[in-house]
């Protein structure tokens, strides 16, 4: 999995309205290179990144800054109280798995394996 | 200790966490993380529970590239290939919990959980996630929305809203026809009447 979103570099290059092809031609990178580096099957260099960058005009930070967050179980169990009681304050009960399923169910998807798996559950 | 052994114990401290679901999700995952080559990063709503504490998933969703061994490890690991890239874990306790892999790759960006000094777990992060829940809110089915609200409600106070918004609007110059920056809207409103903000 690359270090960066990939697929956040195919959007930069639909804004820009630009096809692999032209990517390309102005790179030298091959357009099944660029198709496995915009899917995410190859981690290519920081170098040609940028290569591919600065041919839509942009640069690394325009991959988005930095979401990372890390957080200690107690961080997340912290989190989730918080988000819970939040919800609660808001008038709003815990989501419910029933109408989820009913909903994949109204898309025409199997869900027997889903139901048959909370009904192991308390 | 290999990669296979940290797995099994993983597994075990999902199975002794049998009243604390975020525990019991996050070594799970934790488990499948250790025996698949790709990293496996946790998303859906498993990942929204974290935020939460209320979203009572019915399975649990990763991303990571599968291949034939990476199918074959989990089943060695104990979890039985139901179909395509779904699996199923039986605790020892009966309750039955799906893994599923709907995606090669994350479409956002991932934060850590550090469930203990020697296991790390990527999860899609807050601001990542919160942009997933309003695309599937797109479908324009009442549960869908309702979902992202109750995500967007949870995190409200914490959320980078600045950062939501520009990518909303990034994935709305490519994709016009899905009314994401509408839906947004839509949500934060919602957010705002229920939280007075």
């Amino acid at each position: 999995m690359p270090y960066f979103n990939s697929l956040r570099l195919r959007r930069l290059r639909h804004l820009k309205r630009m096809s692999l092809a032209d990517v390309s031609r102005t790179t030298g990178i091959t357009k099944a290179q660029l198709s496995l580096i915009e899917n995410g099957k190859v981690d290519p260099r920081i170098s040609t990144v940028v290569r591919i960058l600065e041919c839509y005009g942009c640069v690394l930070a325009d991959l988005g800054p930095s979401r990372a967050q890390r957080r200690t179980m107690g961080e997340v169990r912290a989190a989730a109280d918080s988000g819970a009681s939040r919800l609660r304050a808001a008038g709003l009960g815990p989501s419910d798995p029933v109408e989820r399923l009913d909903r994949k169910d109204r898309l025409c998807q199997d869900t027997t394996v889903e139901r048959e798996a909370m009904a192991t559950r308390g | 200790m290999n990669a296979g052994d940290r797995a099994v114990l993983a597994l075990r401290k999902a199975n002794q966490s049998q009243d604390d679901l975020i525990a019991r999700s996050l070594w799970l995952a934790k488990a499948v993380d250790h025996v698949v080559a790709d990293r496996a990063v946790l998303v859906g709503g498993t990942a929204v529970n974290l935020h939460t504490g209320s979203y009572r998933p019915t399975d649990i969703d990763m991303c990571a590239h599968l291949d034939q061994s990476d199918r074959n490890a989990l089943v060695g690991l104990g979890l039985r290939h139901t179909q395509g890239d779904h699996f199923a874990y039986e605790f020892d306790d009966g309750e039955v919990w799906l893994v599923e892999f709907p995606d090669t790759q994350v479409d956002g960006d991932i934060s850590t959980i550090h469930l203990s000094p020697d296991d790390r777990l990527s999860v899609i992060n807050r601001e990542s996630l919160i942009v997933d829940r309003l695309l599937q809110a797109t479908d324009q089915t009442g549960v869908t929305f309702d979902e992202a609200v109750r995500l967007c409600v949870a995190v409200y106070q914490e959320a980078d809203w600045e950062w939501v918004g520009t990518e909303i609007g990034s994935r709305d110059l490519v994709e016009p026809g899905l009314g994401l920056e509408g839906m947004f809207a839509r949500v934060l409103d919602e957010v705002r009447s229920l939280t007075g903000s």
